[in-house]
């Protein structure tokens, strides 16, 4: 299981090179002269000039890339071109804010998904299950900016009860709405998956000589069945934190959170080349991340994979 | 032959599915018994209704889209039919116990076989974690699973596919039914664990005086098994009565057909094995009149037209019955 | 009763037929032809096909074309059935129009994704040893990326517009489709009718286009159908963030994103293209369970 770990850990960094290759292989065409952004558009060829050598940018592809990576492994990500400001700090303002929306929405994720999820399956072919089926399609089939903007619409003209934007004082009021947002669009994949995997597991056959034991048909699901789901469900369920995360631009930016999706969209727009590298790179290694924790955790909650 | 007490007795059983593509009648009024302390055979092809039955017995069939259409099941003189998922619970596990044919899927695989076998003693005999898993470890003991102090924690993918099956036998006999069904116990297993599979049911049987039901196609573990036999063909019984006289006086041609494709190791090494010609019919399309008709040499006009009722052939045993047509002709002949 | 009497006349049919009937995918197309949630999927397909299609005859007015500062911010009406924007043009010409787009992405996408997807996977599944191994590290750097954050960066750095859309939502694919096609390849490589056709000197190419992907496609197509309804929701966001195609452009995505500015005013201007996305992606997703029913016996219930 260690010696697992360790492989599993070893063979990431081949891995993170290759993403941070990409990413700055993507910056590094990005149209548009970066300087530019520096020193505005009518700056004289002589403050260009100075400004391309300060920054480095006249030199080749590989050199870029190996003083930047050498920089970040130091634990620097550089500073914006916008607002001179050390892009760590930024990540570190902001990320928690991501983090928090991505901590209620995923609660409410597992909260709805699974409960649906699981009397949909019970209740399989009934009238329930045919409605959590079309509901559950229609709300994946919702894209998350059109079911955000009529919730924005429905509090902010009809149920004044809830602040529609911005982040105020930083309370949980705030998060609520963006939350119950990207916690339904989240939770309708959570139910579908559930119900698929309880399906798969109901007709299995140890859950016939759970039957056939005389046990409490709550405990057949709830225990026999549950257990054995739970093994697929949990790991995507770690994969679905991971997506929230990293995918939370558009919420963030309707509602306006001061979050790192926001700021990554703003650091695209204003061509903020040092900080949009750093925000791709930190959310990528958060992605691997996940992506390794799902690896862990199926191994762990696996028997079968566990004792071998 | 002395009398023995009827211990379950199956009346007029009928276990339809309904489902999209059409009605399948999988259990089509049949009847028999099973006597206190003595093993019943129930034989036939895949698909004949044989595993439906054992599974009516327990009231597991999923309804929808299967349906207990009409008939009753007498235990211990109470119709099973009429018994509440309450009541139906208690006995099962307790009262009948059963073991599967898969016993690679058909233990969880994310519990540990004594919490697997734990659960049903508790559930049924009150008993604490710590004694139920005393009554575990004593059961895996019988069953002749070694250190079974051991096994007991391990998971089932640590053991074997005959273990899991001892395994399987140890929870099922845990808590001393009155009856055992084993639906196919033996043939997803070696011949050589087969064998000592059968030998370890035999002699639980006899320590424990549990009756068992014992369904298979495989006529080989019948003569090993079987104090009486049930032959079924297409949701319907076809012939029955003890196991020598099913083995040395077959009147129906389809049971005869089953003895004759036994391989023997005597005789003419030459001579083919006797196969049944034909296909089992789809349940969703049955022939009209006797349902072997179509894959009987002997077929006549009437078996195409008219079911055969199944009746009693000897005068002297009223459980030795058959239902074929041939059998009528030859008494009219004679 | 009902039931044997309609079962024995389609058994009457069936002579007529009987070529065919033994073909799996009329088998499958008959199946899924008898699903009604799947058939309903595939008649809002149809309908979303015909209104891009003749988009320009149904359309009351010209998408862009005709705008009018003094009819701006109209509610629904019958001279405007969805309203005006803040331009003053008909939202539902804008929207009709907007399918056009919608749908492209969606298959022209679709179609990125196949051509590196299947090239990549039967590669590796095929030659495996280095081959395979180069392609599959390079598929978990893209797995490394969260897929809409690789688009976004894909629009930045080749510029927003149509046709990066095409190839950045199409490009972020090719790993799942590699993976499972690399998986198909493998699990027919050393099958019989591979080998038959290796012994009469078919060349790798042949094999492997002639000979093993056609046994592969059931997977390809479930997952390509559902692959068109998240390149559709995906082309939405990306146009939403104003990194698809430009203004005047209709589509769903950057209407949805002007609309934002007015929602308290005008909330048509969001209603429509979003119940359009909606309807859209909701037509792929019910088409493609249905698929997936059907042609994967595995997923049945």
């Amino acid at each position: 299981m260690i010696k697992y770990l360790i492989r599993r850990i070893i063979m990431l960094i081949p891995v993170m090179i290759g993403v941070s290759l990409v990413t700055f292989s993507l910056i590094y065409i990005v149209p548009g002269d970066a300087v530019e952004v520096i020193v505005g558009e009518r700056a004289s060829e002589e403050i260009r000039e100075k400004a391309i050598e300060e920054l480095g940018l006249n030199k080749p592809f590989h050199q870029q890339y190996l003083s930047y990576m050498s920089n970040v492994l130091k634990g620097n990500l550089g500073k914006s071109y916008i607002n001179n400001k050390s892009i760590k700090e930024s990540i570190m303002e902001r990320f928690p804010i991501t983090f928090k929306l991505t901590l209620y929405s995923f609660a409410i994720s597992v909260i709805v998904g699974i409960f649906v999820g699981v009397v949909s399956a019970v209740k399989q072919n009934t009238v329930i299950d045919s409605i959590v089926r079309g509901t559950t399609l229609l709300g994946v089939s919702t894209p998350v900016m059109f079911s955000s903007l009529l919730i924005i619409y429905i509090f902010g003209v009809w149920l004044k009860v809830m602040p529609v934007s911005g982040i105020g004082d930083g309370s949980i009021k705030y998060f609520l709405l963006p939350s119950l947002v990207l916690g339904l669009n989240s939770a309708v994949f959570t139910a579908r998956l559930t119900r698929s995997c309880m399906l798969e597991v109901i007709r299995q056959d140890y859950i016939r000589t759970a039957r056939s034991k005389g046990i409490a048909e709550k405990i057949v699901i709830f225990k026999h069945a549950m257990r054995n789901a739970m093994i697929p469900i949990s790991t995507n369920l770690i994969m679905s934190f991971g997506y929230l995360l990293t995918g939370s631009v558009i919420t963030e930016t309707i509602f306006g959170l001061p979050g790192l999706g926001s700021e990554t969209v703003r650091a695209v727009f204003q061509r903020d080349i040092p900080a949009v590298m750093g925000y791709f790179l930190f959310q990528a290694v958060i992605f691997v991340t996940f992506n390794l924790l799902v690896d862990i955790s199926y191994a762990l909650i696996n028997p079968r994979i566990r004792f071998n | 032959m002395e009398k023995k007490e009827e211990m379950l007795s199956v009346k007029d059983l009928r276990t339809y599915f309904y489902t999209h593509d059409g009605l399948v009648p999988a259990v089509d009024g049949i009847s028999f018994n099973i006597k206190k302390g003595e093993t019943l055979c129930v034989v036939g092809e895949s698909g004949c209704g044989k595993s439906v039955t054992a599974m009516s017995i327990l009231k597991l069939v999923p309804t929808p889209p299967g349906k207990y259409v009409s008939g009753e099941i007498l235990f211990k003189g109470e119709d099973l039919l009429k018994k509440s998922h309450e009541e139906m619970r208690m006995i099962r596990g307790n009262d009948i116990a059963m073991i599967f044919q898969e016993p690679m899927t058909s233990l969880n695989p994310v519990f540990t076989v004594g919490n697997q076998i734990c659960e049903t003693v508790m559930l049924h005999q009150q008993l604490n974690k710590k004694e139920a898993m005393e009554v575990a470890v004593e059961m895996l003991r019988k069953v002749g699973i070694p250190l079974p102090e051991k096994r007991v924690r391990e998971y089932p993918h640590q053991l074997s596919g005959g273990m899991r099956q001892r395994v399987m036998i140890a929870m099922a006999l845990s808590c001393n039914p009155i009856l055992l069904i084993a639906d196919e116990p033996t043939t997803a297993l070696d011949v050589t664990i087969q064998a000592q599979i059968l030998d370890l049911m035999r002699k639980m049987k006899e320590e424990t005086g549990s009756s068992i039901m014992f369904i298979t196609h495989d006529l080989g573990v019948v003569a090993e098994m079987a104090d009486r036999v049930v032959v079924m063909y297409a949701g319907k019984i076809v012939e029955q009565g003890s196991a020598e006289e099913i083995f040395n006086d077959p009147r129906h041609p389809y049971t005869n057909g089953l003895l004759k494709s036994i391989p023997r190791l005597q005789g003419k090494r030459k001579e083919d094995l006797h196969v049944i010609e034909g296909m089992v019919p789809s349940m969703y399309n049955l022939p009209k009149g006797c349902k072997f008709n179509p894959r009987c040499e002997h077929a006549t006009d009437i078996c195409k037209s008219k079911e055969p009722p199944l009746i009693a052939i000897d005068s002297n045993n009223e459980e030795r019955k058959c239902a074929c047509w041939l059998l009528e002709k030859r008494r009219l002949y004679k | 009763m009902e039931k044997t009497q309609l079962m024995n006349k389609s058994q009457k049919k069936e002579p007529e037929k009987k070529n065919k009937s033994n073909n799996p995918w009329i088998i499958a197309w008959r199946r899924l032809l008898r699903d009604k949630t799947a058939v309903f999927g595939l008649y809002i397909i149809i309908f979303l096909i015909f209104i891009a299609v003749f988009a320009p005859i149904l359309s009351p007015y010209h998408p862009i074309e005709d705008f009018n500062l003094s009819e701006a911010f109209q509610g629904p009406s019958m001279k405007h059935w969805f309203g005006t924007d803040w331009m003053g043009r008909d939202i539902l010409s804008r929207v009709l129009y907007g399918s056009r787009i919608s749908l492209t992405v969606g298959l022209a996408s679709r179609v990125v994704t196949l051509s590196i997807g299947i090239t990549l996977g039967a590669l590796a599944g095929y030659f495996r040893g280095k081959v395979d191994m180069v392609i599959m590290r390079l598929a978990e750097i893209m797995d490394a990326f969260p897929n809409f954050l690789f688009a976004i960066a894909i629009s930045v750095a080749i510029g927003p517009g149509l046709y990066t859309v095409f190839f950045a939502l199409g490009f972020v694919g090719w790993s799942g489709m590699a993976r499972l096609i690399r998986g198909q390849v493998m699990l027919y490589r050393e099958s019989e009718f591979v080998e038959a056709a290796r012994s009469l000197g078919a060349s790798n190419s042949r094999i492997i286009f002639k000979e093993i992907l056609p046994n592969c496609m059931a997977p390809v197509i479930i997952s390509t159908t559902m692959g068109i309804s998240s390149a559709i929701m995906a082309e939405a966001s990306l146009s939403f963030l104003g990194l698809g195609a430009q203004p005047p452009t209709p589509t769903w995505g950057s209407m949805m994103n002007f609309g934002r500015q007015y929602i308290w005013t005008a909330p048509y201007m969001i209603i429509f293209p979003g119940l359009a996305i909606v309807l859209t992606v909701y037509g792929f997703n019910l088409f493609g369970d249905g698929l997936r029913d059907v042609l994967d016996p595995r997923m049945k219930d």
